[in-house]
């Protein structure tokens, strides 16, 4: 069974007098290991569907269905506690808490979780390790690089063992080296730990470590191709 | 005006903060000048009952009496003074009052208490105290028809008053308050016995109860009691020589129907009067303690006042602050456009006195519903106003109303407004010190 | 420690200065109602001692009518039994007998009409303190004297301004005359002894204090009084409504001889209804201020926390976006707003302290003239008012501080957890 299930998925947004389709009736199976890019031209309803599958946002027709739960059926709260048990998030730029260190933030979903404070540091120290900051666990994010700092956001993401890890445009703030090595390192975790990964990107180097390229083109999946 | 247009737009960008802060000032602006109405009422209310029974607007009296009431300081020939300063002062009215000290005995007990001789007539046009008796008539005579929800207040009104005010020739009357009553255990048309000392002899003036009155304040009832001059008269003499002094009491007092130009009034009643035994008084120089007492009270309220301003002024010079420091790209390029760091203080200025200006104009507004109930509605404090013994005998309308205080609008209204410009000094030079380049870079 | 808790402690310091500025508003506001209760225990104590202490007793136990008609003959017999019952409960802190009476009071030249009340010296020193209205000095260097000797000796004690309406001094001889319990004329002369400015208007203009068997004797009352009353161990509402209920156990056959009259046991907000009044009104007016001054404060506490919340909207829907729960996000601002307020508490106790301690030691000076203070309703405060000191004091500003801040950061709280965490995240 397919760990993620669209089917029919619209969203639509009135701006004014007119409306944006931003997804027409997508339907999309992401299967539990895969490692899928979402491609396209700006404004094709990347981040959208990335925002409903997280459950972030609400369709205008449609269904999302996240190991075997209807989003649909849940209350605005128990979306959120989906999102804190089974999602991991990783955004473009900026999503760290700047008040918390890189060991706190990567804890801070188990924290929310209520796992007891040494479990979790031991677990943040271990997925910080994971992705090479050793030894920066006490910075602040205002003390790290751009890269860094999304690394820590991979850690945070994947600090809670999520069924789905969703990340839009995660190297887009970052320079082509330190890019890559964040793919490097999201791949590896794909292929040794099994994690899936859903990416929206324009950038070609996550086009070409991806198994899957799904092509969106004004709301609507133009090509799906599985490598 | 270009600057007031900008300044204008930035708080309208900016309408939570904006409305809060300008609700903290009209808050302030609000709550403080309702205090001053309320205490402006209750003082004048205070000064208008002590005006009426204790001095007047002007009175006539020996010079040591405003100090020290002793029984012999008397004006004597009391009736010319009266005379002389009714025809200076056609309109106003002018009456004379003694007050004696003594026993009121019945054949039941006796109770110590002020006998105030008063002539009858001209003083029921300026207190009180005679509307009680017919008020309560009129009570009465409604009592029967009244539908039940008003029959208990009717029942109290009808409770001020037993009997009558005093007739002006009523040489034998005295209208008495409804403790001493209890205690004498005297009804209506009840002989009682007023004692005294004049001289070294002991006198006993025999009076009937004309009139029982209740201003509802127990405490300052069972101490005074009225009567005519006259009556009283006999008791105004020398207590060393025992001499009678010819037509005597103990104040001539003038009431006009306002206190304008009220020390020229007073240097003409004294020309009018021309004794040299007897002085002329302002009712300020009449009651000194008791204005006194109103500077200490408000003096009290201002630190108050000021407390409540210190605090609004940090709550205006946080938001400022964080305006200052939140604007600093777009002051950065407002300065990268050639603004010079005055400008931009004058455009935080600009925004401080719209703020304090709307602020201040809106608390008054806000006020005003507030203030039309305490003017028009009241605070009933009950017996909370019973005198001390310098009012008593003035009959107090327990319901304690606020007045219009105008230095709530021009003293505390400006002060409001200035407030809030000091409160903005330090955020506008903090953003004028601010360089462009320092600006641009800030995000 | 909960990491919300660690968020919002956090990001009250991004802007100290901010953080610090609001907390000082809100310490101003507490240090202010922490001064004006302050003054609030001063004045109510004075006008506690007044009251409870010196003019009514917390209990009276008089004959059925003397309350109303204060008569001559509406006394109360065998005194000295009820009191040695009294002595004995132990809600009572001690009981006083009285005799009340009226008199035509004066020298050969003046007069004036006063009230005299009989106290027995001993009893009073141990229970009302009544000897206390003697002050230690008065205006110009006016010598007080001293209160009745326990002995009587025809002494009497009568208030300052009677002394100098009547132009008397300390050892001139008062003349007492009155009706007695026969209808006939009581006189007596009197020495003065002492003085009392007492704060009470009615005494110190128109009473005086003489020794009770003087007292009886002018009135020919032989040993009758009218009123015996008692103080209660505290003020406390149980303690005295325990001696309420305790009282009427303890009186002694043949209290009362009138056929038709009972004895009345008055508690002190009965027989004076103003002072209950006015204590009560403390109640309200120190709540009016904290309302106002805790009102302003929210006022500045919503503008810093909104604030707080608009510009973090970003990271606010990350976190959201994370999955805590809005209720949490509601949390994490309030916690934001008590640690706020928790530090205001801090600098406005120490600042409230300061100021508290300059009232008690300096006070505020408050002089209508002649050492007299303001007048409220039939009492003279001294002409320097101290302030006082009480949990209260301390307990109230610090629950209206944070209250307030918790109340105040609702608003911002509630529309951080509205937030929409996918605008939250695209916003700027
Ligand atoms: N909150 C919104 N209100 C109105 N229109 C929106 C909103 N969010 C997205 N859209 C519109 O929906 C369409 C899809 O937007 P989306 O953000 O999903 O594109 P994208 O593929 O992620 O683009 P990019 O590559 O630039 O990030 C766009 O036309 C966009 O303008
Ligand atoms: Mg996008």
């Amino acid at each position: 069974m397919p760990i993620v299930t669209v089917r029919g998925l619209s969203r639509t947004y009135t701006r004014g007098e007119h409306k944006v389709h931003a997804l027409r009736e997508v339907d999309l199976d992401i299967e539990a290991g895969e490692f899928t890019a979402l491609m396209g031209p700006s404004g094709s309803g990347k981040t959208t569907l990335l925002n409903l599958i997280g459950g972030l946002d609400a369709p205008t027709a449609g269904s999302v269905v996240v190991e075997g739960t209807d989003l649909a059926q849940l209350s605005a709260g128990a979306r959120s506690d989906l999102r804190r048990e089974r999602l991991g998030f990783v955004f473009q730029a900026y999503n760290l808490i700047p008040v918390l260190s890189a060991a706190e933030n990567a804890e801070f979903v188990l924290a929310l979780r209520g796992v007891p404070a040494a479990e979790r540091r031991e677990r943040a120290h271990a997925v910080l390790a994971q992705v090479g900051l050793k030894g920066l666990e006490d910075r602040r994010p205002g003390q790290l690089s751009g890269g860094q700092q999304q690394r820590v956001a991979v850690a945070r993401a994947l600090a809670g063992n999520p069924a789905v890890i969703l990340a839009d445009e995660p190297t887009a703030n970052l320079d082509s080296t330190t890019g890559h090595d964040l793919i490097e390192l999201m791949r590896e975790l794909n292929t040794r730990d099994g994690a899936t990964f859903i990416f929206a990107t324009h950038d070609p180097k996550v086009l070409d470590a991806a198994r899957r390229v799904i092509r969106l083109v004004d709301g609507e999946i133009d090509e799906d191709n599985r490598k | 005006m270009w600057l007031f247009t900008l300044a204008l737009r930035n708080l309208f960008r900016h309408r939570s903060r904006t409305l809060l802060t300008g609700l903290a000032i009209a808050a302030s602006f609000a709550l403080v000048a309702l205090h001053m109405h309320f205490e402006y009422g209750s003082w004048n209310q205070r000064i208008r009952g002590s005006v009426e029974a204790v001095s007047g607007h002007l009175v006539v009296q020996h010079p040591d009496r405003a100090d020290d009431p002793q029984v012999e300081y008397v004006v004597s020939r009391s009736a010319e003074v009266s005379g002389a300063l009714q025809r200076t002062f056609p309109e106003a009215r002018v009456l004379r009052r003694a007050q004696v000290g003594g026993l009121l005995a019945s054949p039941r007990n006796t109770s110590p208490l002020f006998v105030s001789g008063i002539e009858p007539d001209r003083e029921a046009q300026v207190t009180r105290i005679d509307d009680l008796f017919q008020d309560a008539d009129a009570a009465r005579a409604a009592l029967d028809s009244a539908p039940e929800p008003t029959r208990e207040a009717l029942q109290r009104e009808a409770e001020r008053g037993l009997g009558s005010w005093l007739e002006p020739q009523d040489l034998r009357g005295i209208v008495i308050g409804a403790p001493v009553a209890r205690t004498l255990e005297v009804e209506l048309g009840d002989r009682v016995v007023l004692m005294a000392q004049v001289g070294d002899e002991l006198q006993s003036i025999p009076l009937v109860v004309r009139g029982i009155y209740s201003t509802g304040i127990d405490r300052a009832d069972a101490v005074v009691a009225y009567t005519t001059l006259q009556a009283v008269q006999p008791l105004l003499v020398d207590p060393k020589t025992g001499e009678p002094v010819p037509d005597p009491a103990h104040q001539v007092a003038v009431h006009f129907e306002h206190e304008r130009g009220l020390d020229a009034l007073a240097a003409r009643a004294a020309q009018a009067v021309d004794r040299s035994d007897l002085s002329t008084l302002t009712w300020r120089q009449a009651m000194p303690t008791l204005l006194r007492q109103m500077e200490v009270d408000r003096s009290f309220g201002i630190i108050l006042h000021v407390f409540i301003g210190l605090i609004v002024v940090v709550v205006i010079f946080t938001t400022l602050l964080m305006s200052a420091l939140e604007r600093t790209r777009e002051i950065g390029l407002l300065m990268a456009l050639g603004m010079r760091p005055k400008h931009i203080r004058a455009m935080f200025w600009a925004e401080a006195a719209l703020l304090g200006l709307g602020g201040t104009v809106a608390g008054f507004v806000l006020h005003l519903p507030f203030y039309a109930f305490l003017a028009y509605v009241g605070i009933d404090l009950g017996d909370m106003i019973a005198g001390s013994s310098d009012i008593a005998g003035v009959v107090f309308d327990p319901v304690m109303r606020a007045e219009f205080d105008p230095d709530a609008l021009f003293y505390y209204g400006p002060f409001t407004f200035l407030l809030t410009l000091l409160a903005s000094i330090g955020p506008a030079y903090k953003a004028s010190r601010l360089t462009p380049v320092d600006a641009m870079r800030h995000t | 420690m909960p990491i919300l808790l660690i968020m919002a402690w956090r990001n009250l310091w991004r802007h100290g200065r901010r953080s610090l500025l609001t907390a000082l508003a809100m310490a101003l506001g507490m240090a202010m109602s922490m001064s004006i209760i302050s003054m609030y225990d001063g004045m109510f104590g004075i006008m506690r001692t007044l009251m409870i202490d010196q003019l009514l007793g917390h209990v009276q136990i008089t004959h059925s009518a003397f309350p109303t008609r204060r008569g001559l003959y509406d006394t109360l017999h065998h005194a000295d039994e009820l009191l040695s019952r009294l002595d004995a409960l132990p809600q009572s802190r001690g009981a006083v007998a009285r005799v009340h009476g009226q008199a035509l009071l004066g020298t050969e030249h003046r007069s004036a009409g006063v009230r005299l009340v009989g106290v027995e010296p001993s009893r009073e020193l141990a229970v009302t303190k009544v000897q206390d209205t003697v002050p230690s000095s008065l205006p110009g260097g006016v010598d007080p004297g001293r209160f009745l000797a326990d002995e009587p000796a025809r002494e009497i004690v009568i208030g300052y301004d009677l002394a100098r309406d009547l132009r008397v001094a300390l050892g001139d001889e008062l003349v007492a005359i009155t009706q007695d319990a026969y209808g006939g004329i009581g006189n007596e002369v009197y020495t003065i002894v002492g003085l009392t400015r007492s704060g009470d208007e009615a005494m110190d203009r128109a009473g005086a204090w003489l020794h009770f068997s003087d007292l009886q004797a002018l009135l020919a009352l032989d040993d009758q009084v009218h009123e015996v009353r008692i103080l209660a161990a505290s003020d406390a509402q149980d303690v005295v409504g325990g001696l309420l209920d305790a009282l009427p156990g303890a009186l002694p056959d043949g209290l009362i001889q009138d056929d038709d009259a009972t004895a009345a046991i008055s508690p002190w907000w009965d027989i004076d209804p103003m002072a209950a009044q006015m204590m009560e009104m403390r109640g309200i007016a120190q709540f009016m201020v904290l309302v106002v001054v805790f009102g302003l404060v929210a006022l500045g506490v919503i503008n810093t926390m909104l604030m707080s919340v608009l510009e973090r909207t970003r990271e606010l829907g990350v976190i959201k976006a994370l999955g805590l729960r809005p209720r949490g996000i509601v949390w994490l601002v309030l916690y934001e707003a008590l640690l706020l307020s928790l530090l205001a508490a801090g600098i406005g106790t120490l600042l409230g302290a300061g100021l508290i301690a300059y009232l008690m030691t300096i006070g505020i000076p408050m002089d209508v003239g002649e050492g007299e203070g303001i007048g409220f309703g039939g009492i003279v405060f001294p002409s320097r008012l101290y302030g006082g000191i009480s949990v209260e004091a301390f307990v109230e500003p610090i629950l209206g501080v944070v209250l307030s801040a918790l109340l105040a950061a609702l608003l911002p709280a509630l529309r951080a957890a509205r937030l929409h965490p996918v605008d939250a995240i695209r916003a700027e």
